[in-house]
């Protein structure tokens, strides 16, 4: 399995960014020749990563989120998305269906939920008090041309 | 991205259309939040079908309607044949929360 291309973005921890941080990614996966459907699912997964590095990791202060991507040959993708916010505590528990810290700003508790659901990994690696890093995994259809 | 809020009687549709994310629900909540303070609604309908784009935000934003909707009185049906969105809204059980209608034909006997 060999890389064939590879790319950092960073960015402030602004909302406005999260957008932003989709569409990049969607036009750089782009030379895989991703499926319409295979497109949404990673273009959801990057807004739900970096959303938690603005919402949770900042939480309102200013700092930098790095979104890395490396493309294999094998039609694989990997996607990494790390702050260095205030870090998770119990990295089970966030991860649970509906379970979200941030209740009474209508977040439903989702976001790692739909990460799994679309991607084929997820892999969180956090620390209080130094940050997250969240990496995903998703094999492309290598039937489809 | 924008709202469209129309009326029939005592049923409110709300028409999203772009992009629906963490960034955009913040004053989306608060525009829908205004407009159910102000009506007497029995049906509440939100259309997703001008989405381009949602994300977690969308059932965030939803399940929030759909408690105001309850403090109200009034029902919650959500019109959408996008299939992402579906399986996001049923992965957060949304379904026990309000209605899913995902043909036309079912909108239609609801809304003329
Ligand atoms: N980058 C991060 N830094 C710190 N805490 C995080 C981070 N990402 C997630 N969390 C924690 O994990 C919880 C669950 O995250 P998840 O994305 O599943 O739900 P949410 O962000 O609360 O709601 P939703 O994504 O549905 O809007 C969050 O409420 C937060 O406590
Ligand atoms: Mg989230």
């Amino acid at each position: 399995m060999e890389i064939t291309n590879e790319m950092r973005l960073m960015f402030l921890s602004k909302s406005e960014n999260e957008s932003f941080a989709r569409v990049t990614a969607a036009a750089f996966i782009s030379q895989l020749d991703p499926t319409v459907s295979e497109l949404v699912e990673i273009k959801t997964a990057v807004s739900e990563a970096v959303s938690n590095a603005i919402i949770h990791g900042y939480d309102g202060t200013v700092g930098i989120v790095t979104l890395e991507m490396r493309l294999f040959d094998t039609k694989i993708v990997e996607i990494s998305v790390t702050d260095s916010g205030k870090g998770i505590a119990d990295i089970e528990k966030a991860k649970e269906p509906l379970f979200t810290t941030k209740e009474n700003e209508e977040r439903a508790g989702m976001g790692f939920t739909v990460m799994e659901t679309f991607m084929d990994q997820l892999n969180v690696e956090s620390e209080v008090g130094k940050g997250t890093r969240i990496v995903m995994k998703k094999y492309l259809d290598a039937e489809h041309t | 991205m924008e709202i469209r809020f129309s009326e029939q009687e005592r049923v409110l549709m709300i028409a999203l259309f772009g992009e629906l994310d963490h960034h955009n629900s913040i004053t989306a909540r608060e525009r829908i939040d205004l407009k159910l303070s102000t009506g007497s609604y029995k049906k509440i309908i939100y259309s997703l079908s001008g989405l381009s784009f949602m994300d977690s935000s969308g059932i965030g934003l939803i399940a929030n309607g759909c408690k105001t909707a309850a403090a109200i009185g009034a029902v919650v049906l959500v019109y959408t044949q996008n299939e992402k969105y579906l399986k996001m809204f049923q992965l957060a059980k949304l379904n026990e929360l309000c209605r899913m209608i995902e043909t036309e034909k079912e909108l239609n006997t609801l809304w003329k």
